[in-house]
């Protein structure tokens, strides 16, 4: 355990909000990279009764990344991009499986039993992220809000702090989202 | 839909939530009556309002299938063998039981997959490749040996190991109760089994009870090499790479120096074979941090010294903690054996067994009842470690850090306490043994010395033998007293030192509490007591105080060295400074001046002691007015002592923060901030970014961008020390109370008075309860005050302050100090508000005679005067 090792992190957190460009392109693989990882540890800790949620990912990557006096705009940045991270991964994850069925070997499929509820929600989450891309053309923010609620994982104390938003416009931003977003869906 | 329509979308949408469920479509019926579209859309989408589609649900099922993935299943292949559960985590890898595929006698394998890791792929397969060759090199009957190796379709790859089907080491001692003979020679095995790979240049850098298996034959077998390396002597060379898997070894073994990120050694391995052994003994680690990753469990390590193993069982015989403590907590060893344990447990490797075969032997020696190499340190001993470490900290990097500034403090405050340790022994036995059990103390808390926090382990000296005297207080003889009296007065003094005021406070009354009362007899002693005690009250900013205890030592010092003596000075210099702090400008000047020149003649010019005089003449020159002379001095000072002592000397970081001061003051606001800002710098590095003196470089930077007109910078700094000084000094601290001042100036210099207000206000009722009205500092405030009024238009108030400040400045200050200028301006801009020219007029004409008194630093403000003159005559021309 390197205790030094959340320096870069905070660096390119800031370079990345100045507007340095090329901070995110160094940024995105290792969160990406780093929440796999994390993933794959929590997964198979020794005690794991794992209950294991996206959440939970987000918010260690978080500690062990960035250090606590990292301020609240940097703070937001991070858990957006930690979220949309976390949507990415599991859509690549949902066409993998997908590209399987349709007989494709990109995994060695288990001979353990499959969970039931499996099939369904991965096409679920695939039309989840179409709709998300949708909401995205038309409110870019209202898309972001949902990425940190869903994918994130943040509590909606955890996104007043993390967007500045009062609790009342994000309490109406959310419902207006989450209807349109349910709209889509059920029409799709 | 439109862009248009989503922003109407919205607006219907939250308007109709915001009704009663019954009237919703209604409303929006009636707002849609032409957009048949737009009412469906609404309407389906305030029925989805209430429907509970959890979105997630979805998204933490979606999470947990993709888990379940990444990890091998039943069946799955891996090479030629077959995988049939997931037993366990490794340190870059999950381990798993598997058999041959092909096996007829389903030999079973461990297979440890490593956790491929994009982006250093190559890397992770060469380290790997790398922890191949070393397994397949141990051969050792106590080893689990490598049978092979592969890689999985998606590239990562895997070590197949020979699977011992057994006991985790310390499951194996507690379900067989296992007697301390019993443990030991389990665990002398385990030593023997790393001694071979440590001879085989092996490190095994993850040692934990969880790798440490016994087979059905009770030997025990060492598993997951996971992350050892070879070490070899040509390539010796820390590989950068490495740094990044260290952060998965479990840290509950690891030792200080794995965990701080430095070298890791044979003696890493020892380290944390003596937390396994610890454990296996008391049932507990040495540190009880259930958090392993945290931040905090690594410091305590790193830090602190663990507890005895029979301290810990001590704290177990508490009934509380008991039923959590497993029954061999009543394993019977003694001192020697908690010596043993502790001897590995050193945080500096090079005070532990220099190897595991060393510590295996002392083990041995223990059961053999021989002498064991691993005793307590003697006094004379520790007290030699303790100066040989710190006297090479001090020649290294004495001038670079505070916290070895705090050591070099400490350092020469141990010669003078052995002086006296050595003095009380032709004295009496028993003070004798009190000061050395104190001593002991000091020096036991502080061992072993390491590389990070020095600091914070001086002040645990202090604080641990600070409350150790405080809870033997009562009932002491007077013999005790005598020692007792010194010794806190050497711990008051070095808080002092440390800026530390409440325990040097603490510390320092109750020392001269024990003079007053009779029970020391040592008037050279006492002097020393009040001196040092008059300097906390300056640090907590309490001037009465200070001068009462300051003329007190002068005389005591005039009867005991004579008034000319060179020690009689510094009860002077406490006098001279308690004056400076009540406002008595001129008559500090004279006494500070005084000691200048005799020391200057004793000392020589650039003896520390001579330039920090000098550095008071200059403090009070610019108090005074005399801003001229006050640059020469500071410029000097700090010229001086940066050429004789280097920059970093304090006397040469105080010259040149006053030098920023003055140069403020008379507006060069640009060279004060380069002034001001160079001095942070090195304050920073010196003192630390909470010392007072770091404080006030960073308040006076923060009021030269008020000057460079950069108002938000300003009010970003001047929060940051506000913050600092309230939890540092308080609420009603002067340092905090003037930067109170200063922030509400920014504030009414960006118009925002609401904020200015409160600060104002808060800032001068306190400056006028603890100094009076009429101090220069409190003037100050009134005159921020009084612009404030102004600003805001309450010409009556702060006409009526403006003449109270003026006068006491008259009164204070004499009538031709600058200061009184800005009074004067803010007189004539009353009058001016009131069309008063005349009395306007003849205020300007006043300020501006002043500023010609000083012309070469006011040339602003004189512009500024002479223009409103002029615009004053044009008018009255016409």
């Amino acid at each position: 355990m390197a205790l030094t090792d959340d320096e870069p992190v905070t660096v390119l957190l800031r370079q990345w909000r100045a507007g340095d460009a090329r901070a995110l392109d160094q940024l995105t693989p290792l969160v990406y990279d780093e929440l796999r990882k994390r993933a794959r540890i929590a997964f198979s800790a020794e005690n794991a009764g794992h209950t294991l949620q996206p959440t939970a990912l987000v918010h260690e990557l978080f500690g062990r990344l960035v250090p606590s006096s990292v301020d609240w705009q940097d703070r937001s940045h991070f858990y957006a991009l930690c979220s949309r991270m976390m949507r990415r991964i599991l859509v690549d994850h949902a066409k993998a499986r997908n590209a399987v069925k349709r007989g494709g070997k990109a995994y060695q499929v288990p001979m353990e039993i499959e969970p039931a509820q499996d099939g369904a929600n991965l096409e679920d989450l695939l039309s989840l992220d179409r709709a998300l891309e949708k909401l995205a053309e038309q409110d870019k923010r209202k898309a972001e809000l949902l990425d940190l609620q869903l994918f994130g994982g943040l509590s909606f104390r955890e996104m007043e702090e993390v967007t500045g938003l009062s609790s009342s416009t994000l309490d109406r931003d959310l419902r207006f989202a989450r209807a349109w977003l349910k709209t889509q869906l059920s029409s799709a | 839909m439109t862009d248009g329509n989503w922003s109407e979308l919205e607006r219907l949408f939250n308007g109709a939530l915001e009704l009663a469920p019954a009237e919703r479509d209604s409303y929006l019926q009636r707002e849609c009556r032409d957009r048949p579209e737009l009412l469906a859309s609404l309407r389906e989408m305030l029925g989805n309002d209430s429907a509970s589609t959890e979105f997630t649900g979805l998204v933490s099922a979606s999470a947990r299938d993709w888990l379940e993935w990444t990890a091998l299943q039943r069946g799955d292949r891996a090479g030629s063998y077959r995988i049939l559960r997931k037993i366990g985590q490794g340190g870059m890898g999950t381990v798993y039981l598997a058999s041959r595929a092909d096996d007829e006698y389903r030999q079973q394998v461990a297979i440890k997959v490593i956790n491929r890791m994009a982006g250093d792929s190559a890397d992770v397969q060469r380290r790997f490749q790398d922890e191949r060759q070393i397994l397949a090199n141990l051969h050792h009957p106590n080893i689990t040996h490598l049978l092979d190796g592969g890689s999985l379709d998606d590239g990562s790859p895997f070590l197949v190991m020979e699977y011992v089907d057994g006991e985790r080491i310390d499951h194996y001692c507690e379900t067989r109760a296992l007697s301390t003979e019993g443990i030991l020679r389990l665990f002398i095995k385990v030593c023997r089994a790393v001694e071979h790979a440590h001879q085989n240049l092996v490190i095994h850098r993850d040692l934990k009870p969880s790798n440490i298996t016994i087979d059905g034959a009770g030997e025990p077998r060492l598993m997951d090499f996971g992350v050892a390396k070879l070490i070899r002597r040509s390539e010796n060379s820390e590989n950068p790479d490495t740094v990044q898997d260290e952060r998965v070894l479990t840290p509950l073994y690891a030792s200080p120096e794995q965990l701080g990120g430095a070298a890791v050694s044979t003696l890493s391995d020892l380290y944390s074979l003596g937390v396994i052994l610890y454990q296996l003994m008391t049932g507990r680690r040495p540190f009880d941090g259930e958090d392993s990753g945290s931040y905090a469990y690594a410091r305590q390590v790193i830090e602190s010294d663990p507890p005895s193993m029979r301290k810990r069982r001590l704290e177990a015989a508490d009934p509380a903690a008991a039923s959590a403590m497993p029954p061999r907590t009543a394993l019977r060893f003694s001192r020697d054996l908690d010596n043993i344990v502790l001897k590995a447990l050193q945080r500096d490797p090079a005070q532990r067994y220099q190897s595991v075969s060393a510590f295996s032997r002392d083990l041995e020696n223990y059961l053999a009842r021989r002498p064991v190499s691993a005793r307590p340190r003697s006094l004379p001993y520790l007290v030699q470690r303790f100066v040989q470490r710190n006297r090479l900290a001090s020649a290294l990097i004495l001038a670079f850090t505070v916290t070895v500034t705090g050591l070099g403090v400490a350092l020469w405050r141990q010669a003078e306490l052995l002086a006296v340790e050595r003095d009380v022994a032709r004295d009496q036995l028993a003070r004798t043994t009190a000061v050395l059990g104190l001593v002991e103390d000091m020096f036991t808390g502080l061992y072993p010395d390491n590389s990070g926090g020095r600091e914070i382990t001086v002040r645990e000296m202090l604080d641990q033998a600070g409350s150790r005297l405080a809870a033997s207080e009562a009932g002491r003889d007077a013999a005790e007293a005598a020692t007792r009296a010194v010794v806190r007065r050497i711990i008051g003094a070095t808080y002092n030192e440390l800026g530390l005021i409440e325990p040097a406070r603490e510390h320092l009354t109750g020392a001269l509490s024990l003079h007053r009362a009779g029970q020391v007899g040592d008037d050279a002693e006492m002097l020393k007591t009040m001196l040092a005690l008059s300097m906390t009250y300056k640090l907590s900013f309490e001037p009465e105080a200070r001068l009462v205890l300051a003329e007190e030592a002068l005389v005591l010092s005039r009867q005991l060295y004579g008034p000319g003596d060179l020690r009689t000075f510094e009860a002077l210099g406490a006098v001279a400074s308690a004056n400076h702090m009540l406002g008595k400008l001129e008559l500090a000047r004279d006494q500070f001046a005084a000691i200048y020149q005799q020391r200057r003649r004793a000392l020589g010019a650039s003896h520390p002691r001579t330039l920090g005089t000098m550095y008071s003449n200059a403090v009070m020159e610019h108090w005074l007015g005399n801003y001229d002379q006050a640059l020469n001095l500071y410029r000097r000072c700090e010229a001086l002592a940066r050429e004789t002592h280097g920059e970093t000397n304090s006397s040469a970081l105080r010259c040149l923060s006053g030098l920023g001061l003055v140069l403020e003051t008379i507006g060069q606001h640009r060279e004060a901030a380069a002034a001001l800002a160079r001095h942070l710098t090195l304050a920073e590095q010196v003192l630390g970014p909470e010392h007072p003196q770091t404080l006030r470089s960073l308040h006076s930077l923060a009021d030269a961008h008020r000057g460079l007109g950069d108002y938000p910078k300003a009010e970003s700094l001047f929060l940051a020390v506000l913050q600092r000084r309230r939890e540092a000094l308080g609420n009603r601290h002067i340092e905090t109370l003037q930067t109170e001042m200063k922030l509400a100036r920014v504030y009414r210099l960006m118009g925002r008075f609401d904020a200015a207000r409160p600060l104002i206000e808060h800032a001068l009722t306190e400056e006028v309860a603890q100094q009076g009205f009429r101090h220069p500092a409190t003037l100050i405030a009134a005159q921020e005050k009084a612009d404030l009024l102004l600003d805001s238009g309450e010409l009556v108030a702060a006409e009526a302050l403006l003449e109270r400040v003026l006068a006491g400045r008259e009164a204070v200050l004499g009538p031709d100090h600058p200061d009184l200028q800005s009074t004067l301006l803010g007189l004539a801009r009353v009058e001016l508000e009131r069309q008063g020219e005349v009395p306007a007029k003849r205020y300007l004409e006043r300020a501006l005679a002043l500023t010609e008194s000083h012309p070469q630093y006011q040339q602003e403000a004189r512009t500024q005067i002479r223009q409103l003159l002029a615009e004053l005559d044009l008018s009255g021309a016409r």
